[in-house]
This record gives C-alpha cells, sequence and structure tokens, in this order.
C-alpha cells in the first residue's frame, strides 16, 4: 500500500519518507548483466544441448572424458557461470518484488548470494578434478 | 508479501439500487463504488440507471448527472472535462483512464466505476495521491542550469532538441499509469512508478537542463527506477496515449551509456 504510514514515523510527510534514506547509486550493472548474460546464454545453451545430443555415449566414463578436453571444459564452465550469475540476478529480483519484511528480504538476498558462490565454486572444482585427474 | 485479496474491511458488498425514470426509453446502469470513512461501514456498490438521451456522452457526464439529479452524496474529483486536469482519473470499466475522455458508448454492460486501484481511499472515487504527489516532488521537476539566460533572450533550443519533449510534456499526471502497474502495486511506496519516471525523464530529456547527472544520480536505486519490469500496462492505460514505458527505458539506457 503506497501512501500507508510507517508503524515508527506515523508523522513523518509523505516528501520525508518518499526520500528515505537515498537513492542506492546502484543497478546499473545488475540490469547491464542481467541483458548480457541472457544473450550469451542463448548460444551457449545451444552448443551445450547440441554436445548432450550427439555424444557418442552418455556412460559417465566417456562423457567425463570428453569433458575433460581443456575447451569442452572451458566453454563448460563459461556456461555454468552465465546460468548461475543470470540465476542469481534474476532470484534478486524476485525477491526485492514480493518478500517485503526488511529482515526477511535482506536474509534471503545474503542467502541467494551466498548460494551462488558455492555453486560457482563447486563447478569450478569438479571441472579442474575432472581437466586433472580425467 | 503480494497482497492477492483485499483486507477484510475493504471487501465491498451490494448497496442501493435507483431506477430509471419510467419515461426512459435508452438506459444505462452505472455501478458506482462507494466508501464513506465516517460510516464505519464497508464499502458497497451503488446501482443508478440513468436516461442516456439525457446524458452527455462522456462517463464524467453520467456521473455529474448522478450527483446533480440522483444522489448528490457521490464524491468524485473534476475539473476541466477535457482530458487537461488529470483529475477526473478513475477505473471505469476495468481499465485506468480519465472518465471525461471515456465515451459511454464504448463500454459494453453496465459501466462499473471504481477508484485507481491498490491507494487509499479518502471518500468514494477519491484516492489518497499524497506519496504520488510526493513522488513526483522528490525528481525535482523544473528546470535545473546553473548558467544564466542572456537577460535579452530566452535559454535557447533548436527544433529537433524541443522535438526530444514531444510525448512527454503531454503527461497530466492523472496516475492512471502508476495506478496500473503491478510494480507500484506492490512496492509503490519505494518505486517511483511509470508516471513520476516519465516526468523524470521529461528533465533529463531537455537539452536546457544542467542537472541531468544529478538527476541520474537520483533516480540509480534499484526500488526507485528498477522496478520496472516493462509489463507495459502503463502505456496500455494512459489516456493521453502517451509512453512512460519508453522513457523508463531510455532513462535505463542513460545510465547504462554512463558506466558503459
Amino acid at each position: 500500500m503506497s501512501t500507508s504510514a510507517n508503524k515508527d514515523t506515523p508523522l513523518q510527510t509523505p516528501l520525508g519518507r518518499v526520500r528515505g534514506l537515498g537513492s542506492a547509486k546502484s543497478g546499473a550493472h545488475h540490469w547491464i548483466y542481467q541483458r548480457l548474460t541472457a544473450v550469451l546464454l542463448i548460444p551457449l545453451m545451444l552448443c551445450l544441448v547440441a554436445t548432450l545430443v550427439t555424444l557418442p555415449s552418455l556412460e559417465h566414463g566417456e562423457a567425463a572424458a570428453y569433458a575433460a578436453q581443456p575447451l569442452v571444459a572451458l566453454t563448460l564452465f563459461f556456461t555454468m557461470a552465465a546460468m548461475l550469475y543470470h540465476a542469481k540476478l534474476g532470484l534478486t529480483v524476485v525477491i526485492e518484488d514480493y518478500v517485503h519484511c526488511a529482515c526477511v528480504r535482506i536474509g534471503m538476498l545474503v542467502a541467494v548470494k551466498i548460494l551462488a558462490v558455492i555453486a560457482i565454486s563447486a563447478v569450478s572444482l569438479a571441472l579442474i578434478k575432472l581437466v586433472i585427474a580425467g | 508479501m503480494a497482497e492477492f485479496s483485499l483486507p477484510k474491511n475493504s471487501r465491498y458488498k451490494k448497496g442501493k439500487t435507483y431506477p430509471a425514470p419510467e419515461s426512459a426509453k435508452r438506459t444505462k446502469t452505472v455501478v458506482l463504488y462507494r466508501w464513506n470513512p465516517e460510516d464505519g461501514q464497508n464499502p458497497r456498490l451503488d446501482y443508478y440507471t440513468i436516461d442516456l438521451d439525457k446524458c452527455g456522452p462522456m462517463v464524467l457526464d453520467a456521473l455529474i448527472k448522478i450527483k446533480n439529479e440522483i444522489d448528490s452524496g457521490v464524491t468524485f474529483r473534476r475539473s476541466c472535462r477535457e482530458g487537461i486536469c488529470g483529475s477526473c482519473a478513475m477505473n471505469i470499466d476495468g481499465t485506468n483512464t480519465l472518465a471525461c475522455l471515456k465515451p459511454i458508448s464504448e463500454i459494453a454492460g453496465d459501466i462499473k466505476v471504481f477508484p485507481l486501484p491498490h491507494l487509499p481511499v479518502i471518500k468514494d472515487l477519491v484516492p489518497d495521491l499524497s506519496t504520488a504527489f510526493a513522488q513526483y516532488k522528490s525528481v525535482q521537476p523544473w528546470l535545473q542550469a546553473d548558467t544564466a539566460p542572456s537577460p535579452q533572450s530566452e535559454r535557447k533550443q533548436s527544433v529537433t532538441e524541443r522535438e526530444k519533449l514531444d510525448g512527454l510534456w503531454e503527461c497530466v499526471l492523472c496516475f492512471c499509469c502508476s495506478t496500473s502497474c503491478p510494480s507500484y502495486w506492490w512496492n509503490g511506496d519505494r518505486y517511483l512508478g511509470p508516471a513520476v519516471l516519465l516526468q523524470a525523464y521529461r528533465w533529463i530529456a531537455d537539452s536546457r537542463d544542467e542537472a541531468t547527472g544529478d538527476r541520474l544520480d537520483n533516480l540509480e536505486d534499484p526500488f526507485r527506477l528498477y522496478r520496472c519490469h516493462t509489463i507495459m500496462n502503463c502505456t496500455r492505460t494512459c489516456p493521453k496515449g502517451l509512453n512512460p514505458a519508453k522513457a523508463i527505458g531510455e532513462i535505463k539506457k542513460k545510465i547504462a551509456e554512463r558506466v558503459l
């Protein structure tokens, strides 16, 4: 509800409420990278699907050997990084849109950031292990 | 969280019915949202059947007829009755528009009239716009320039520079667009909304203004600007045929331009 006075500051003026803590002076980066990753993901996902379809066998050993080739591993890493970053940016928007309780929202936004870092770390670890250990 | 149903004390029930005069040949029923802050009752819908042969062509004419001839208690804002003042913005037949620009003949069935959505109601069709006007004030909608104009002449602007303001200056601040926007419904306390962002862009696009950077600084915020997800309800509902979604897109492009 847009005009309802804040419970804690019922006598604050509308202009005081609207100005609030001021502009965060951020958002450009989010906006640019959400679009950039979306565009990059089109060829990357097509490439991933094409690879999975044309792979002679999906047996673990053979698939792992294929993915262990440096160029394939690099493309896989890039695909996962773009996908996870895009997901992180997208989830952030959903949470900002719909979660209005400040403490829950801040907790969820931090959790999304941490989960994204854990996920990309796991991807990196798996690919390094694959390339080095075969 | 987003609210998908009305709070208990906001749910409306059926109210009074006022039948048409017996002499009427062509009739139309106007269904009005009524709420009185002083009687402690829930809102109600009143049904007024009017004689179209004794009424002007627009929905505002029907509202004025009802107020003058049937029920003087009906409360709504109106002034110019020609789409210039932006006072009579309301939700008519499911769409936010100006009652003075909406022909009765365009509406099939009953004419359902509600106040602008998701704003606190002051009475009947009058919503509380104080936050929206504070948001308008927050974008400092006036020319800002440190260079003093020559005492002999006005601030000059070329024809092409002036053309950039077309589609922006025509906005009458009726807030039909802002109150049709789901992002404004969910986050109207922090998101500035399409009407105010279009006005902000009107000054960003003005070649005579020297505060563009400060204006962009003030807008670059996940909530103030980036709650716009190009849903396009604003452009679809604008009774003046303007395109607030495009103006918001231009602000985003300007902000991207200065970091890329």
